[in-house]
């Protein structure tokens, strides 16, 4: 089975980048692009993980992650987040939340590609 | 016989704005060619090309565009022709000056066109591009038919007589002379690769330090090529279809043990393995280069095997440039329909970011003006980092510090991020001249 993720970002060339790139690579990718969305689609479709823009329409990804951590059916998927903010303390306060991994943009496509793969196969495993 | 125009007007040659590259014509038709010739033998079809004596072969120009314009008229050709064949004859029509203007005929067996869809023609993709290449190149394009009987598309293009030396009378002064790439020996130079991508990239660089260029898409028509002209360097990739870079370059070594001579093979592997590279040396490369190969790399490289003095990679790109090239096609996995996807996306969102970014300026919103700005300096930063990134990047923290900034500054980032989408299409265009199977 290919791993599964989700992508949580409201930047269609960044979505695009990614999903055609990602499916090349083997993995099945369902895409967000709100908050309300990626909850949703969290909860029903159970992704092996999830790249999570901070900053989308529709609520704060903050409380999006919060909110994916409390959940029994969505607590075990690691969470990778992704952000342009340049806030130093950020990557620190996610990963107390609950975050499994940062990642700052402007990201090269294979680095997005390496987080990912390796959490959704620690999550297999 | 039924006659249609297009680009009736003929500028003078002053105005003539094309890189004056040196070139060898009959080099170029056989190179340009050589893939259709494929492509009609697959129909079963002959292409035939004739250059009259009187037409001079060294020349100066745009060969790029010439190539492009052939491909398109000649791969027209093949499409709409079902038996018989496809002749390209190339006829000297004057000689002014320094300035040769040379008379170009495709005709083939095909259906024919009906007189009333005869301009309609020119405006497909191909020969729409090959008809306002042509207009560039100083020279008109048209198409006469009859039913039944087939097509013949002639055209003419404005080339210039190459200089007998580095300060010939014929070196033209002024802009067209400031163009001229750095005197580095030009060179002839066969690249096989089977991606397209590769193909551009190097390619362009290429042809951009002034040297000639002719394509092959698989070892097999490297030897193809290599058995009609001679080249001074070949650029060798060595995973390729039907027989690889070693293969090839093993048939061509020992040919050479016949016939004598030794043609520099520059290896392009995708693995920086020691076995590799003496793999390499053993089936007779001279030197490697690993993939993804940067433009300073493959400079030198050619630089050590010819002898010439090398270039500096930045020169190699147009000053107005500000797309990394060979970043931006590995970060879209060599695929340039994502790139198409990429440019329209990006077209999309920099009109709806415009209007925000103007709506935020007017009102003196500081804060969405830095929101406005950050967007832009995301999207930007997916083709360059050059002045629109630069001018996205100024406007955010000019924002952040309260600075809501002004209209001009504002046309300032429309002004550059028009440059870039000008620069993306043209990367796009590049692709399209490719044919497919390259």
């Amino acid at each position: 089975m290919p791993p599964r993720v989700l992508i949580a970002d409201d930047d269609p060339m960044f979505v695009e980048l990614l999903s055609s790139r990602l499916e090349g690579d083997g993995f099945e990718v369902v895409v967000a692009y709100d908050n309300v969305q990626a909850l949703n689609l969290a909860m029903r479709l159970r992704p092996d993980v999830i790249l999570l823009d901070i900053k989308m329409p529709g609520g704060s990804g903050v409380d999006t992650l919060k909110r994916l951590k409390k959940s029994s059916l969505t607590h075990g998927i690691p969470v990778v987040v992704a952000s342009a903010q340049t806030d130093p303390s950020l990557p620190q306060d996610l990963c107390a939340l609950g975050a499994a991994g940062y990642l700052q943009k402007p990201v090269s496509y294979d680095l997005v590609r390496e987080c990912l793969g390796r959490h959704a196969h620690n999550a297999a495993a | 016989m039924s006659t249609a125009h297009v680009s009736p007007s003929s500028p003078p040659a002053a105005e003539l704005s094309f890189d004056p590259a040196e070139l060898s014509l009959r080099s170029l038709l056989a190179a340009t060619l050589a893939p259709l010739r494929l492509a009609a033998t697959r129909k079963k079809l002959q292409l035939e090309i004739f250059v009259a004596p009187d037409v001079p072969d060294a020349l100066a120009g745009d060969a790029d565009s010439l190539r492009q314009i052939l491909i398109h008229v000649v791969e027209n050709a093949i499409k709409f022709t079902e038996t018989g064949g496809i002749s390209v004859r190339v006829h000297r029509e004057n000689v002014s000056g320094c300035v040769v203007r040379l008379r170009f005929a495709v005709s083939d067996t095909g259906a024919g066109i009906p007189l009333n869809k005869q301009q309609l023609i020119f405006q497909g993709r191909g020969l729409a591009a090959a008809a306002s290449l042509v207009e560039q190149m100083g020279g008109q394009i048209a198409v006469e038919s009859q039913l039944a009987k087939g097509s013949s598309f002639r055209f003419t293009v404005q080339l210039l007589l190459a200089p007998e030396k580095e300060t010939g009378p014929c070196r033209p002064a002024g802009p067209l002379a400031a163009s001229t790439p750095a005197p580095v020996r030009p060179l002839h130079v066969l690249v096989a690769d089977d991606s397209r991508f590769n193909v551009l990239f190097t390619r362009s660089l290429l042809t951009k330090q002034g040297h000639t260029v002719a394509v092959a898409g698989s070892g097999r028509e490297a030897l193809e090529a290599m058995a009609r002209q001679k080249f001074d360097l070949v650029v060798m990739d060595v995973q390729m279809p039907e027989m690889d870079g070693l293969q090839a370059t093993a048939a061509i070594r020992q040919h050479e043990n016949e016939s004598g001579g030794h043609v520099p093979i520059l290896a392009m592997t995708a693995h920086a393995l020691q076995e590799d590279q003496e793999m390499c040396r053993r089936a007779g490369m001279d030197d490697y280069i690993c993939k993804p190969v940067s433009a300073e790399n493959l400079l030198r490289a050619i630089a050590s095997l010819t002898h010439a003095a090398p270039a500096a990679a930045s020169a190699a790109l147009p000053p107005a440039s500000q797309i990394d090239r060979e970043t931006l096609f590995e970060e879209v996995g060599g695929d340039p329909e994502l790139l198409r996807r990429l440019a329209k996306i990006f077209d999309h969102e920099v009109e709806r970011r415009l209007g925000q970014l103007r709506e935020a300026v007017a009102g003196g919103n500081a804060v969405a003006v830095s929101e406005a700005a950050h967007a832009f300096k995301g999207m930007i930063g997916y083709w360059c980092k050059g002045r629109a990134f630069e001018a996205a990047r100024r406007l955010d923290e000019n924002a952040r510090k309260g600075d809501p900034a002004d209209a001009a500054a504002v046309d300032d980032l429309s002004r550059e991020i028009s440059a870039l989408q000008e620069e993306i299409a043209q990367i796009l265009e590049e692709d399209e001249s490719c044919p497919p199977g390259f």
